[in-house]
Formats: C-alpha cells, structure tokens, sequence
C-alpha cells in the first residue's frame, strides 16, 4: 500500500518537529543563559570599580566580550539549523545531498545523543550523494535511525555514520559501531517514510552494522 | 554558605560561581556528575544547584547520589529544559519555587538559596 506524503506528515511529522524544537529551545537557553551570566559580570565589574574609584579592567572585560561573541556565534549556528529545518517541508520533493542531510540531523539531535553518552562520527562520501524527496522525511528517517542506534548502545559507545555505495551501486548510510546494537526490534518504525524513499533498512548479522539503503 | 553549582554548560557555572563569590557566598562547580560526585566526597556542601539534563545521568538521578553521601544535602534545580514531565519530576523532589527556568537572574538565585538555607527549603 502506497502512503501520501500527507498522511505521513500526519502520522509522524508532529512528533519528530516537537522533539527536535524541545532539544533546540533547551540548546539556545543555555546560550542566553551564558550570556546572560556575562552581562551580568561585566555590570558586577563596572559597579566594582566605580565603588573603588578605578578603571575597569580593560582586559578583563574583553575576555567577557569573547565569551559573549562566542555564544552568539554557536546561537547564530543553532537558530540556522532550526531555519533549514523548519522550511524542509516546504518542499514535497527535492535533490538532497545525504551527508549535508545527515550533518543536520545530528545538529539538530546533539544534546539528545550526547546526553545518552555517544560519541557520533560522521565521515562524509568523497563524492556527493543525492537522495531525492521530502528533505523533512529524510531528516526523520535518519534520527529514527540514531535515536534507535543510540537507545540500544551503552555510555561511551562511538557511532560511526558514513555514506558510500554498495555491491549494487546502492546509495547506503551506514551505521556502524563496535558494540553491537542490543535489539533488532524498532528499525523499521519509520516504514512509511522509508516507502517514500524506496529504501529499507538491513541490519547485519553480528548487529553491529545498520543501513539505510536507497533504491531497493 | 557552600554551593556546588552543577551543569555541564562550563561558561555558565564559572561565571555564576564568580558572581555568587562577589556576593560573598562559596561557591564551586563540576561539568559532570562525575566530577560532582568527587567534589562532594571530598568536601561538604549545603546547597547543590543542578542542572536536570546533562550527560552521564540526570539531574535527578544526581540528586539520588548526591544525598547518598550527604543527607543533609539541599536542592535547587535550574534547567533551560521545560517539559513537562521534567517540571512535575522536579517539583515533586524540590517544590516549584526551587525548580527554576534559565536564565535566571542572580538577585532571584541567591533569594532561593537563602530561603532553601534558611527555612529547609520552604518558600
């Protein structure tokens, strides 16, 4: 049975969207937050060295700025990536380069996998691999992937994500760790954005090894 | 006064501890629970000001450690986390008024820690 893209969006889209806007909103709280602890000591200096009849530490006061520029920088990155993200569904139907789609997906995911203790290295294609569909589909579908992946590792463990071709010719992302993957049980709970990239999902033997196959 | 200020954003828990310190109050930080763990069986605290979602465990589970080690130990949540299963989780270990929602300005933080000191956590 074929699904429309509509009845995906609504079986799936709501929940992947308020997942990630929980993660993101957390991630640029602690950047106000930092900043606003900042402000706060550069004001706590300057009303320090008015009491004391000196002039603020020049110094000082540029390393605060530093670390306030700083935070505006990782905001600036964090509110880009939730910009990209939030216009992926405006279009139906796109060319997606798969490794600047997986870079996405793991910013926009961070703290999640990095809460859970996993450290997550993604080697890009030397070449570029393009995926055709919903950008906002292929973003669900590779962190149904990684929240899977990384529900079933231990703290510590290291992820590895790398797109290649396989013996077909196949368009492939891999998942790969050296521990293996507790459970075989969840890979498919996105089967209906897997039908709409003609894709599936094979789990090797030793369960060490997840793909995420294109052009079945 | 001894705080141990515990979240894993680094910037965040210097820079407060710097702060509280200008105000006279003591105050230290860990980036992990790990380190906090550590820290509060080498010295004694009265008050810790934990973050809820951090790697290794939560704020909650530190919680459980935490007072493993030091019953008397008080507790303040300060997180930029605002589910609502969070918020019931930590409302019921703490009450409200010591579930606080970053940023969270000094003058409110210190007015917490004084009424957790003082009065046993009661606001």
């Amino acid at each position: 049975m074929k699904h429309t893209v509509q009845e995906i969006t609504d079986q799936y889209g709501p929940a992947y969207f308020g997942r990630m806007g929980a993660t993101i909103s957390h991630d640029i709280k602690n950047c106000l937050a930092i900043m606003n602890e900042n402000t706060g000591l550069m004001s706590d200096h300057l009303m320090m060295a008015q009491k004391n009849g000196v002039p603020p530490d020049i110094e000082r006061f540029s390393g605060i700025v530093q670390r306030i520029e700083k935070q505006i920088g990782r905001a600036d990155g964090i509110v880009k990536s939730l910009s990209t993200f939030s216009h992926s569904m405006d279009k139906p139907e796109q060319q997606i380069d798969l490794d600047e789609a997986v870079t996405l997906a793991l910013a926009l995911g961070a703290r999640i996998i990095a809460n859970k203790g996993i450290k997550v290295n993604h080697t890009g294609a030397a070449g570029k691999f393009y995926v055709n569909g919903s950008l906002f589909f292929l973003l669900s579908l590779i962190w149904s992937i990684l929240e899977n992946a990384t529900e079933t590792l231990a703290s510590g463990a290291v992820l590895n994500i790398s797109s290649m071709k396989d013996e077909k010719s196949r368009i492939c992302l891999s998942f790969q760790c050296e521990q293996p993957f507790v459970s075989d049980s969840g890979w498919q709970t996105s089967g209906l954005a897997l039908d709409l990239f003609q894709a599936e999902i094979v789990l090797d033997d030793q369960h060490t090894r997840v793909d995420l196959v294109f052009g079945k | 006064m001894q705080i141990l200020l515990v979240d894993d954003e680094k910037e965040l828990v210097s820079t407060l501890a710097e702060r509280l310190g200008y105000r006279g109050i003591d105050a230290h930080w860990a980036v992990t629970p790990n380190d906090a763990v550590a820290m509060l069986s080498e010295q004694s605290y009265d008050i810790a000001v934990l973050d809820v979602q951090m790697p290794e465990m939560n704020g909650f589970e530190l919680k459980e450690r935490m007072e493993a080690i030091s019953p008397e130990l008080k507790f303040i949540f300060m997180t930029g986390h605002g589910s609502e299963e969070c918020y019931h989780e930590g409302c019921s270990q703490t009450g409200e008024a010591f579930y606080l929602v970053k940023p969270v300005e000094i003058d409110s933080l210190i007015e917490k820690l004084n009424q957790v000191m003082h009065n046993g956590g009661k606001p």
